[in-house]
């Protein structure tokens, strides 16, 4: 069988105890690194502002709201339909349907063609200025992608500093969700002639919507 | 697949005259290079940041069968299907098996270099399965009918004149009164064809940047989101990946993404960094309801615990080209392989043979930027040296380069020779070439004279210059 075959050549090429080796990679997994970020531009502690800035400088819109219930009034206001009631997919979680969505017809999966997508973050990242969203029950991480529009909700206490702190919230569960991502800015390539477009596969714009009093 | 390697002297030579070509590379410099500088530049950590991340991947290699052992044991256990294939013809046949058996006609794929290393295109072909690239850049070099010449800019080739007239000619539906002579519009014209085929396709194939062992996760790392669109529309998702991809932890994960996107685009996170863990779960309605991960060896696990061990610990960024004169020179394609570029000169030979692939480590000045940008350091002068020394061993190249080695090692070999031999010629150098101070034409050095002049000595060695720096004096 190659597995065998790979794997044990592997092993004959390795030199060290195997015992030993056994344990230092038992350490591995249980080791927790902490890393602390530093950055030239600006200084104090990764914050919520930190998140949004860099998010906005990689062309998201950012908007701040007190509760959920505004949410609805928030994407009618900033959606674009074309002159026509737009059509919007949030894949049915509790979080969003219990809502009154005014001026939107709700459509129940991403690829009958709506303009707005709407999905929660498990966690932002202040390091990075990253959306993490994962699937799930009545979150289609689809509805990320095939939207022109993509609207992330995130919870301010869901922002965390660094990368591994976000991880720690994500991968929690007794399984790792089936699709998870870091979402940084919307789609993009330099793919043509190296100059930067917007929108390649994925959404043209990219909203983000702090939930929560600061 | 690796093709034409022995070509590469005239594929060099050719692709200096090409313009077009030249052009389109002349963006490098002001492009990716200045992309990572800046990204340096606001990192004050960034060094440190390499350090982690070359001792993660090192410490990885010295325990690779048991991270390996413990990816499969870990992925089997979220649901997914795990395959090591020793070779490419046994990778190419364990997807082409998984693709009939759900009866795909139509795959979409994200760039996956790996997959080019196996020829995965043609063969799927061969079954009446069509595999179309979906990363821009990939899918332009797919219409063209060429291999990628960059690993993470497939068509940095190509310029957008060229482009436009290949969308017109392949996009049969398209208006002739439509707009296509900016980027934007490209763009936008690409996303509207490739948006059918994501919906379209049945299986999705990507590559992965790396598979991580504490999850059982594989992440993929795109700009464009074609990589998600890949993986998660169709009902079978399939990843192909080396065995080095391996990494142990999450958080060994993030310090090497850390690296990864300054690296290769200046970016501290490229827009969509994804982990995908195994197939649907239970109550969920979307997304692929199979998952299958294709591990390849293809000759990799002879370099585990060698002196070339360290090309295993490359993550693909593409800096070493970016930042390599002979690559921003000649381009991709002149290599004749799928990993151009330094990486590419070290690695190549592995894969094909040193006798089919001995030029690549010699089209080197081994001026060591490539090691310099490379986020996990690996020593990629030194491996190139070693590749030189073994053909040189194995009696490789040219009887005429050979003795001129030789002579050389002669003469290098006595150093009152040398140094006296050395004087002679520098000044002589120096007498004819005195009047402008360069040569526009010099015998035996009309391969450097025909593109460029060649500045005229100073009058004194360099041994000289040194000598009287050791004795105080100020030259």
């Amino acid at each position: 069988m190659t597995r065998a075959s790979v794997l044990a050549r592997l092993g004959a090429a390795m030199s060290g105890d195997l015992n030993a080796r056994r344990a230092a990679v038992a350490a591995r997994f249980q080791y927790r690194p902490r890393y602390q970020p530093t950055f030239a531009e600006g200084s104090g502690p990764l914050s919520v502002s930190k998140f949004v800035e860099r998010l906005v400088a990689r062309a998201a819109e950012a908007f701040e709201i007190a509760s959920l219930a505004d949410l609805p009034g928030l994407v009618t206001r900033v959606a674009d339909g074309g002159g026509q009631m737009p059509r919007l997919v949030h894949g049915g979680s509790q979080v969003f349907a219990g809502l009154s969505w005014e001026g939107v017809e709700i459509v129940a999966s991403a690829r009958a063609g709506a303009e707005i997508g709407v999905s929660l973050a498990v966690a932002g990242v202040a390091e990075t200025g990253s959306l993490v969203i994962a699937s799930g029950v009545g979150a289609p991480i689809e509805i990320a992608f095939l939207s022109d529009t993509h609207v992330v909700v995130i919870e301010r206490a869901a922002i965390v500093a660094t990368l591994e702190e976000a991880c720690d919230r994500a991968f929690g569960g007794q399984l790792p969700p089936r699709a998870l991502s870091f979402m940084s800015g919307p789609s993009r390539t330099g793919d043509i002639g190296g100059r930067i477009v917007l929108g390649a596969h994925g959404p043209k714009r990219l909203i983000v919507v702090v939930v929560g009093a600061a | 697949m690796i093709v034409g390697l022995e070509r590469f002297p005239d594929a060099a030579r050719a692709a200096r005259r090409d313009m077009t070509l030249q052009e389109a590379l002349s963006g490098l410099r002001g492009g990716l290079v200045a992309q990572r500088a800046a990204a340096k530049s606001k990192t004050p950590d960034f060094e440190a940041m390499r350090d982690h991340a070359r001792d993660i991947r090192s410490h990885t290699l010295d325990h690779l069968d048991l991270y390996l052992a413990a990816y499969i044991a870990k992925a089997e256990a979220n649901g997914i299907s795990v395959y090591v294939a020793e070779t490419a013809d046994e990778a190419r046949r364990i997807i082409g098996e998984i693709c009939e058996a759900s009866g795909a006609r139509v795959v979409t794929k994200g760039k996956s270099m790996v997959s080019e290393e196996i020829g995965l295109n043609g063969y799927l072909a061969g079954l009446g399965i069509e595999a179309v690239e979906t990363d821009l850049g990939e899918y332009i070099v797919q219409l063209r009918g060429e291999a990628p010449s960059h690993i993470i800019a497939p068509a940095i080739h190509v310029t957008e004149p060229q482009v436009e007239a290949l969308f017109r000619r392949v996009h049969r539906d398209l208006a002739a009164v439509r707009r296509l002579d900016r980027a934007v519009d490209l763009v936008d014209e690409a996303r509207r064809v490739m948006r059918e085929r994501f919906l379209a396709a049945s299986v999705g194939i990507t590559g992965a940047n790396f598979l991580v062992a504490e999850t059982g996760s594989a992440v993929v790392v795109t700009n464009e989101g074609n990589g998600d669109l890949t993986a998660n529309l169709p009902s079978t998702h399939v990843v192909l990946a080396s065995i080095e991809k391996v990494v142990p932890t999450l958080a060994d994960a993030m310090a090497l993404l850390r690296v990864l996107g300054r690296s290769a685009t200046g970016q501290d996170m490229t827009a969509y960094t994804s982990f995908f863990s195994g197939p649907r779960r239970d109550g969920e309605t979307t997304g692929p309801t199979a998952m299958h991960v294709v591990i390849l060896d293809n000759g990799r696990s002879a370099l585990v615990g060698g002196p070339f061990e360290e090309m295993l610990s490359c993550i693909r960024c593409g800096a070493c080209l970016n930042h390599c004169p002979i690559y921003t020179a000649v381009g991709g394609h002149a290599y004749g392989s799928v990993y151009p570029g330094p990486i590419g000169a070290a690695l190549t030979p592995h894969l094909a043979g040193l006798q089919a692939a001995h030029h690549l480590p010699e089209a080197s000045t081994l001026c060591g930027r490539c090691e310099d940008v490379c986020p996990v350091r690996i020593p990629i002068p030194r491996l190139l040296r070693q590749w030189r020394e073994r053909a040189f061993e194995q009696r490789i190249g040219s009887a005429f380069s050979r003795r001129l080695l030789r002579l050389w090692v002669r003469l290098a070999l006595q150093p009152r020779l040398y140094g006296a031999v050395m004087r002679l010629l520098v000044a002589g150098l120096e007498r004819f070439g005195r009047r402008s101070g360069r040569f526009r034409w010099l015998p035996f050095a009309t391969a450097w004279t025909r593109e460029r002049d060649l500045a005229a000595p100073q009058g004194r060695t360099f041994q000289q210059l040194w000598a009287e720096r050791q004795r105080g004096v100020e030259p």
